[in-house]
């Protein structure tokens, strides 16, 4: 047998057994102990190989981040962000629904808290929607979509696994999803303003400039936590996990002392929680190396760059670009977490176009987003339907709008790559 | 308005500060406590030599030689308590759109098949890295001066231990529909 083909049963195995719903580190465990059986490899270097995938630096960084974003929750962040978003835009037409889309960009600034956004706020502003005669389909879709700016604007937990493997810098992939995850929110705030002025849907409160003042100061603090990280990182004052740390010191002593929300059963919760979260990733990201070393032995990365010579038979880089993209949307829609699976096989593809690393993150992390808004996995539209109380299907359907705009905004991603590499190269200079 | 942020801030709390373990057994809340302050401890750890590090180096101009590689040998400690959490807790990642598509009838089976995969697989890493710990547990750390086993035996206890995770689930599961079966009814 053929290692090519060995790769393949190997590929094949982890999708199997995925589908028969073996969770994703068996699943590719298995897929990396059948790639040694199938190589003649030697099987106790894989602890080796895992331990130096789990090893890398700037994966300190995931848990420290979600460290950070937990105390700021537990200390009650989250109705102060809203407040504020509601101060900005709430009087816009379609107030609630655009205040719910300005609330998902402010998550963004914290790291491992899309569940705490999905869910969490979820939980309040879909049933406050629906009251507000919002349709529940669409109160859903839109809650599920804008769940998606928060992995784009820095700090993200996918930018964080995409750099240890890679090896980008963490600190220019944060700036390069700055612009585009500020642009993906306002587009869609353009999707909902459409409908807002279509539908007749009324603004949700008064725009006052003094409301906006004292909302803004309860909310100031929270913006600390991204700014000490990617502040810290882009003006080189720390590393990743440095600036994780300071974050972490920040956000325990603005909630325990400051907002005063903040107990000792709580920060143990929160300490708990941000092990749980993180120690399934580390596990993957440390076999990513494994399968990726495994299927690069195999060949596998020259089998997809002749793959994709002979798809595009247009000598263009863009048109490469997309079909990589294309390929982790595809991929996106059934693995999760998708980039430490995915990456080390299209990684040395990647590196043989020439493709800028920091421009394909970003386009990374929008099929993550969109993966999350697809079936059969979607878990963010299953998460809002069943807040909604509608089936998925519907939400599905009344998600199309938004579909379409990430769709549409990955294209023009794709096209103008200045979008993301831009403010990196400021500060690189 | 003013009611919505609060109800908001009350649900994100909630959220963040439910204990899983609030409905389950003696027995299975210390096995959890006990992994939790393993996995809690190495945590906190991890921030205070980082921050420590990186104070002193701003402020004293000096920095602990030992302290990065003290913090990448504890990861794998981090990592494998966060997993054995994850699997006791159900909330390992998996897909559950393909297996409900699956005829009622079949999905036992499957779930088994599953139990004992799982089981079987991580008992294998188990294996293989005790191995490894066998072969080169011995070297010395460069700046730490611990043996590299300290790390490396994480993979050990971490794989051995979610299999037996699973074991334990798939005993409660297959005792749960044995007794079903049965006149009465099950008995949780």
């Amino acid at each position: 047998m053929t290692p090519l083909i060995g790769a393949g049963i190997s590929i094949f195995l982890i999708c199997l057994l995925l589908v028969l719903r073996v969770p994703m580190l068996v699943a590719v465990m298995a897929g990396v102990f059948s790639g040694i059986y199938f190589s003649d490899a030697w099987a106790i270097s894989l602890p080796q190989t895992m331990m130096s995938g789990m090893g890398r630096f700037v994966l300190i960084a995931l848990p420290l981040f979600v460290l950070a974003g937990g105390l700021m929750n537990a200390g009650g962040i989250s109705g102060r962000l809203f407040d504020f978003a509601r101060a900005l835009v709430g009087s816009l037409r379609g107030g609630l629904a655009h205040v719910n889309v300005v609330t998902s960009m402010f998550f963004g600034g914290m790291i491992g808290s899309s569940t705490a956004d999905l869910a969490g706020t979820g939980s309040i502003v879909i049933p406050a929607m629906k009251e507000a005669k919002y349709p529940a389909d669409f109160s859903a879709a839109l809650t599920a979509s804008s769940a998606g700016i928060g992995p784009m604007i820095p700090p993200s937990s996918p930018m964080i696994l995409y750099s240890a493997v890679t090896g980008v810098s963490l600190g220019a992939l944060f700036l390069a999803g700055l612009i585009p995850g500020l642009l993906l929110g306002l587009s869609q705030m353009l999707i909902v303003a459409y409908l807002a002025r279509k539908k007749g849907w009324l603004p949700f409160s008064v725009f006052r400039l003094d409301d906006v003042w004292r909302s803004g100061k309860r909310a100031v603090l929270a913006f600390g936590v991204p700014l000490i990280i990617v502040g810290g990182m882009v003006l080189g004052i720390f590393t990743p996990s440095e600036a994780g740390a300071f974050a972490v010191v920040y956000a325990f002593f603005i909630s325990a002392f400051i907002f005063k929300s903040l107990t000792v059963s709580g920060l143990y919760r929160v300490l708990v929680n941000s092990v749980q979260l993180s120690g399934e990733l580390l596990i993957i990201v440390g076999l990513s190396f494994a399968l990726g070393a495994g299927l690069t032995n195999a060949h596998v990365p020259e089998f997809l760059v002749r793959i994709i010579d002979t798809v595009v038979i247009v000598d263009s880089e863009y048109l490469r670009i997309f079909a990589l993209v294309l390929l982790a949307i595809v991929a996106g829609m059934i693995l999760d977490p998708l980039i430490p699976v995915l990456l080390p096989i299209i990684l040395p593809t990647l590196i043989a176009f020439d493709v800028d690393l920091i421009h394909f993150g970003v386009l990374m992390v929008i099929a993550v987003v969109i993966g999350q808004v697809t079936p059969p996995m979607a878990i963010a539209l299953i998460v809002a339907g069943r807040i909604a109380n509608v089936d998925q299907i519907r939400v599905l359907r009344a998600n199309t709008p938004f579909f379409i705009g990430i769709i549409v905004f990955l294209l023009i991603l794709i096209a103008m790559p200045e979008l993301s590499t831009w403010l990196p190269e400021i500060a690189r200079d | 308005m003013k009611n919505l942020s609060e109800k908001i801030e009350e649900a994100t709390k909630k959220l963040e500060l439910t204990d899983p373990d609030a409905n389950a057994g003696l027995l299975d809340k210390f096995i959890n406590r006990l992994v939790e302050a393993v996995g809690v401890s190495v945590l906190v750890m991890i921030v205070v030599v980082i921050f420590a590090n990186a104070f002193s180096r701003y402020a004293l101009n000096y920095s602990f030689s030992w302290a990065e590689e003290l913090v990448q040998m504890s990861m794998p400690w981090l990592a494998m308590t966060g997993v054995f959490l994850s699997v006791r807790r159900g909330t390992m990642i998996k897909i559950d759109y393909f297996f409900e598509k699956i005829p009622e009838r079949y999905q036992p089976a499957i779930a088994y098949f599953g139990y004992a995969l799982n089981i079987l697989i991580l008992l294998s890493m188990a294996i293989v890295s005790l191995e490894f710990v066998f072969l080169f547990g011995g070297d010395e750390a460069l700046y730490v001066g611990l043996p590299t086993g300290f790390s490396t035996s994480a993979l050990v206890w971490g794989m051995a231990g979610a299999a037996m995770a699973y074991f334990a689930e798939f005993f409660r599961v297959w005792r749960y529909k044995h007794l079903s079966k049965r006149p009465g009814g099950a008995k949780k």
